[in-house]
């Protein structure tokens, strides 16, 4: 069991349909602040499905029913009042392949805060440096920033994207398998980056690779067929896990 | 593809070919021709007419087939010359190009072109300088010819027409400054010319004495105090007139002659006096 | 016959042996233009709604709703025009247009005609924006109408570019529509937006004039020359669309690079050459858009001076500016137009971007307005406009993003439910006048009275006539091709230029294969007015058709089938034949179909190649002319003849048939989709 303190996000008891299909059973888990949570399990486990739930992504799929509880900052995400657009900006997602807008850097980095409102030329400048920065990439494209977006390199578009939502300061960065696109040397730069960043900033990442979940995360959940199996410290899971179904996976007996 | 829908889609298509033919077999009631001659003939809209009347009565009494186009004189003298029919219908004489193309004509009728105003004009009788002046567009409202206010539409005929031929013509000795000018509303036939007129209260243009009876809407006016009739062309006190007439390249001969004694003949006049025509051969009106 | 004056004579008089086509040429490119004015912006919104707001059950139904629209013959739509459109604007405008045959009822006949191409092909580039954009916009908290507009709809844009050209192309090529609304004068309007003028574009003349030009004179060079013009106005249109479709995919990461014969031969000259050519181009561009803009507060002779002096100014200061970047040392300076371009600061650009389009919309309105008040009162409203429009935008900014995206998703609703309305409306007057007339005896009688009653048999026979000689001459020649070009052609230039010109042809206007019919077959060939002119020619047109859909549908069939095939020893013929062919058949049907429906409608090229208008007896010989039923209802609905129940009697008729070939189409389509799937 994990001392609950400190949780910026609560998953209680969440149920997810497809339709007709079940994605979801009963799954429960806590993310705590500043700390890096990292959800592992074989193909079509519902890791992604989870993930995707947490900022209401799933919406944009016909059919998709939710059941239960996700709690942030005291309030139900799936409440009948909750703002989700609100939700958005505070929880933001970083996917799979990087999708930069077929845009200038700069406008890429300052199309999130210009729909939220933010209009001033300086504060829209500041946030774009600041972004840039915090995102690792500001020394290799503050010469080009309006070039083209589509000009850069695969893990300089990751960072982009990265840096695009912390554009909008969010609290939580949701990270779908981030770097299973991108080459080894791109791939630990993003490592690093989410070393720095979750000093500030609360990561969930969602990752097919054992090693990198390992590496970079505070705490580990294990998922299979739609149900969380085990949940706890890293070093837990990877060195003495509870279930034996977790000890068959991470020992590469199936997945 | 599995069987059924093979066998479906044999079904469907041998369906469709008989149904196909059997309308095409069915329709041939009226008229189904077995052989003879063909000639076809091309031109003015304003004989075009009075030739579907020659058409249906000649072909009973003959086995001669017609096929008939009306788009304009000129297209019908170029036709002949081109070789594309064997007759050409003018509302007008042969011009000198087209006769030393050579074309012979044929007077089968004289005609009259009647000024026709629509319904919102206010106007029942023209001089020739007056109408002149309309369609050069120095007179521009009804008024000025002491009708009711409105702005004078002026449709005018196709360049090729045998009907403008013979209107300008005549507007021109009324008139030294006659020229129609090249915003003027074109149209391409004589029915077009009589729809514009029937659709339009405020305007003028003119037309054979055949389509007048298609004038729903709108009237004839009287040039220079003289009502647009038959018998006002015959006795040429009604002035816009000009022939009716059949080109044919050479001399008429064979068939074709023969289809020209009909029409000069009494059956052929008769018809073209109905149609308010003035005949020319043995039929007086 | 001097070139210039055929390019610079202010009049077309062919009975004075002057054909200056200044005016008609003028004619054609205004009509264009304000079909696109009408066409772009509802035709564009449609397209947003289908692809972005529509819940995708209903996207196919409103998508072949759209196909309906673009399958009606282009003589309905004139029919429509004269009998229901030009009253119309005659009542609307009583002191503008005495009879209401004008430029703006030629361009809204055309801007309908050209929304099912401009919505369809902005439908398709509109999807093809890949998922992850609008993911990655809604993830940070962007509503969908704040992503549709401002990240899919701007991803787009080269597909909507290339939609709109489309459209141009349709609406100079045609025909029938603007024949029978624009009233035929062969003048240049004064001013030159007053859109109630009388036009006479290219199209209307050639099919005008056609039957009584005399082989070889001076006026038949004429009239080809302005075929010649039309050509080339498709041709640039052509390569226009194709210029922006490669650069969408660069844009997109693909790089198809590959170029044809001309592509090489301009790799191959030298740089200097090609560079100076785009600036020539661009000089020669910025200064007939000064003239034109020039010309509608002051004369020609002072747009000129104008036109000259703001080129001038515009050209001096790009060299001063390079000059300075040179001073400067800047390594990478522009060296042609478009890098330029690019290199103008950020700040510079938006604020000419805002400059231009202020300018452009108080332009607009003056030149409505000035044709309703005096022109100051014009000017004010212009200014009016503009203001109102920089206060919408923000206050837009201030309202809650939500409650923009509910009117904005109203509005679209309100254009499409309108483009339906306006579809609804036409079919639905043509048939509640004409449906009554249909009887056995209609459908099989012959006509009566010079055709002004009695049946129409002779044309609906002359129809089939025509569609099963031309899908003679087409389907064998023309799959050929396409199974030639997809299986065996190998992707050199020369294959590539010769699918450059199957397009091109694809594009060409009916009008000009009724000239080139018209002038071979009837003429040269000496068949006369005949229906094997009329089938050959229409062969020809629907030849490219043909070859294109054979040819996409067998790329479609993936290789692995071909693979299975030879794998087992089959040869390429066998392969292609018995595997690749029986796979791709859906398509090639629907390509077949629906050529057999545009057969069906067209008039133009058989106006002067095979038809009659009244024939008492059956033709018997593929030597004679035929009625049909196109040519049926123009000559009843321009010379007036017939009952007006008659007229629309025939309208309906043609559409019945034409309609059900399209159904036809689809649901064949609908059936071999289903069963394939990849």
């Amino acid at each position: 069991m994990v001392m609950i303190m400190d949780n910026v996000i609560d998953i209680q008891n969440v149920n997810l349909w497809y339709g007709d299909h079940q994605a979801l059973f009963d799954v429960s888990m806590p993310v705590q602040k500043n700390k890096v949570t990292a959800l592992i399990g074989p193909s079509g486990c519902g890791k992604s499905t989870l993930i995707r739930s947490i900022n209401r992504m799933n919406d944009l799929i016909d059919g998709c029913r939710v059941e239960g509880r996700m709690m942030f900052h005291g309030e139900d995400i799936y409440g009948p009042g909750t703002d989700v657009i609100k939700v958005r900006k505070k929880i933001g997602m970083i996917f799979q392949k990087p999708n930069p807008f077929p845009m200038s850097v700069r406008d890429n980095i300052t199309y999130g805060p210009k729909i939220h409102g933010i209009t001033d030329k300086d504060k829209l400048e500041e946030i774009l440096e600041k972004s840039l920065r915090e995102a690792a990439l500001w020394e290799e494209v503050k010469d080009r920033l309006d070039k083209s977006a589509m000009s850069l390199s695969g893990g300089q578009q990751q960072r982009l994207c990265i840096a695009r939502t912390l554009a909008v300061s969010p609290e939580v960065i949701l990270m779908d398998e981030p770097t299973s696109a991108l080459d080894p040397i791109a791939t630990s730069k993003i490592e690093d980056l989410i070393t720095e960043l979750v000093k500030e900033y609360t990561v969930v990442i969602v990752t097919h690779n054992m090693q990198q979940a390992a590496r970079i995360s505070d705490y580990t959940g294990f998922m299979y067929i739609g149900e969380m199996v085990e949940f706890d410290k890293t070093d837990k899971i990877f060195q003495n896990p509870s279930k034996e179904m977790t000890d068959r996976y991470i020992s590469g007996r199936f997945g | 593809m599995n069987e059924n829908t093979k066998l479906i889609l044999a079904v469907a298509v041998t369906a469709i070919i008989c149904i196909t033919g059997t309308y095409v077999a069915v329709g041939g009631s009226d008229g189904d021709d077995s052989s003879g001659t063909t000639l076809s003939v091309a031109g003015s809209t304003t004989v075009f007419p009075l030739m579907g009347l020659y058409q249906e009565s000649y072909e009973k009494y003959t086995n001669v087939t017609l096929e008939v186009t009306g788009n304009g004189s000129g297209a019908g003298a170029n036709a002949v010359i081109n070789g594309t029919a064997d007759i050409g219908m003018l509302s007008r004489d042969l011009k000198q190009a087209e006769i030393d193309a050579g074309l012979k004509s044929t007077i089968i009728a004289k005609d009259g072109v009647a000024v026709i105003v629509g319904s919102g004009a206010g106007v029942t009788d023209l001089t020739l300088e007056q109408i002149a002046k309309i369609f050069s567009g120095d007179i521009t409202n009804w008024s000025d010819v002491g009708g009711t206010a409105g702005t004078i539409a002026v449709t005018v005929r196709d360049a090729e027409s045998g009907t403008r031929d013979c209107f300008d013509t005549v507007m021109k000795a009324a008139y030294s400054s006659y020229a129609i000018p090249d915003s003027a509303n074109e149209v391409g036939g004589s029915g077009a010319m009589v729809a514009t007129v029937n659709g339009n209260a405020t305007a003028i243009g003119y037309v054979s004495l055949g389509y007048l009876g298609q004038l729903t809407s709108g009237s004839a006016v009287k040039v220079e105090g003289v009502d647009a009739t038959p018998a006002n062309v015959l006795n040429e006190s009604y002035q816009i007139q000009r022939n009716l007439i059949l080109a044919t390249m050479g001399d008429p001969s064979g068939a074709v002659q023969n289809f020209f004694n009909w029409i000069l003949g009494p059956q052929g006049q008769q018809i073209a006096a109905k149609k308010d025509f003035v005949p020319v051969g043995s039929v007086t009106v | 016959m001097g070139l210039t004056d055929l390019l610079t004579g202010p009049r077309w008089r062919s009975s004075e042996g002057l054909y200056g086509t200044v005016p008609i040429i003028t004619a054609t490119l205004l009509v264009t233009a304000g079909a696109i004015l009408f066409a772009v912006p509802i035709g564009v919104a449609a397209a947003i709604f289908i692809s972005e707001v529509t819940p995708s059950r209903f996207k196919s139904v409103l998508k072949s709703i759209s196909e309906v629209f673009a399958g009606i013959p282009s003589v309905i739509y004139g029919f429509f025009g004269l009998t229901v459109l030009v009253p119309l604007l005659r009542d609307t405008f009583p002191s503008h247009l005495l009879m209401g045959y004008s430029w703006l009822a030629g361009s809204i006949l055309l801007g309908i005609m050209a929304l099912p191409t401009i919505i369809s092909v902005s439908e398709d580039a509109l999807s093809a924006v890949p998922k992850s954009y609008r993911e990655a916009s809604m993830a940070m908290g962007a509503t969908k109408w704040e992503t549709t507009i401002k990240v899919v709809t701007p991803a787009a844009i080269s597909g909507i570019s290339a939609a709109i050209i489309l459209g141009i192309g349709r609406a100079v090529g045609e025909t029938m529509a603007v024949m029978m609304v624009c009233g035929n004068s062969a003048i240049v309007p004064d001013p030159i937006f007053n859109v109630f003028s009388r036009i006479r574009p290219i199209t209307s003349t050639i099919a005008l004039e056609m039957p009584y030009v005399v082989i070889g004179s001076t006026h038949y060079s004429a009239l080809f020359f302005l075929a010649l013009i039309l050509m080339i106005m498709v041709l640039a249109i052509s390569m226009a669309s194709k210029i922006i479709v490669n650069r969408t995919r660069r844009k997109f990461g693909e790089t198809e690079n590959k170029p044809s014969l001309t592509g090489i031969i301009v790799a191959k000259l030298p740089v200097p050459l090609v560079n100076g050519f785009k600036n020539a181009l661009v000089v020669a561009g910025l200064f007939l858009i000064a003239y034109f803009i020039s010309l509608t507060f002051s004369n020609s002779f002072g747009a000129v001076l104008i036109g000259i002096s703001v080129t001038v100014a515009i050209v001096a200061s790009s060299l001063l500016w390079l000059n300075r970047l040179k001073n400067e040392g800047v390594s990478d300076r522009p060296r042609n137009p478009s890098e330029f371009i690019e290199s103008i600061p950020v700040k510079i650009k938006a604020v000419s971007r805002n400059i231009i389009t202020y300018a452009l919309v108080i332009t607009v309105v003056f030149m409505g307005a000035s044709l309703f008040y005096d022109d100051v009162v014009a000017f004010m409203a212009g200014l009016a406009v503009a203001a109102a429009y920089v206060t919408l935008r923000s206050v837009f900014r201030r309202i809650d993003s939500r409650v923009v995206q509910k009117v904005a998703h109203t509005a679209l609703l309100a254009v499409m439910i309108f483009a339906i309305l306006l579809l609804v409306y036409i079919l639905a007057d043509i048939f509640i006048e004409g449906l009554p007339m249909i009887t056995w005896d209609f459908l099989t009688g012959y006509p009566k009275d010079a055709g002004r009653a009695g049946g129409i048999y002779p044309a609906i026979v002359g129809t089939l006539k025509l569609i099963v000689g031309s899908m003679i001459i087409a389907l064998p020649l023309g799959m050929i091709t396409g199974i030639f070009l997809a299986e065996y052609a190998k992707d050199t230039p020369f294959t590539r230029t010769v699918r450059n010109s199957i397009d091109i042809l694809n594009g060409t206007p009916s009008i000009v294969f009724g000239l080139f019919g018209m002038s071979a077959f009837v003429i040269y060939f000496g068949f006369g007015n005949s229906l094997l002119a009329g089938c050959i020619t229409l062969g020809l047109m629907v030849l490219p058709v043909i070859i294109r859909t054979t040819e996409e549908a067998l790329k479609a069939v993936p290789g692995e089938l071909r693979e299975g095939s030879m794998a087992m020893g089959a040869t390429k013929w066998e392969t292609t034949v018995k595997v690749v062919l029986p796979a791709a058949i859906g398509s090639v049907i629907t390509g077949v179909i629906l050529s057999i429906g545009r057969v069906a409608g067209e008039t133009a090229p058989i106006m002067f190649t095979a038809v009659i208008m009244y024939q008492r007896v059956m033709s018997h010989s593929i030597f004679d002319p035929v009625m049909a039923l196109p040519y049926q209802l123009f000559y009843l609905a321009t010379e007036g003849m017939g009952s007006p129940a008659m007229q629309s009697a025939v309208a309906t008729v043609l559409l019945i048939m034409v309609l059900s070939m399209f159904t036809l189409a689809s649901v064949v389509r609908h059936y071999f989709d289903k069963r394939i799937r990849w």
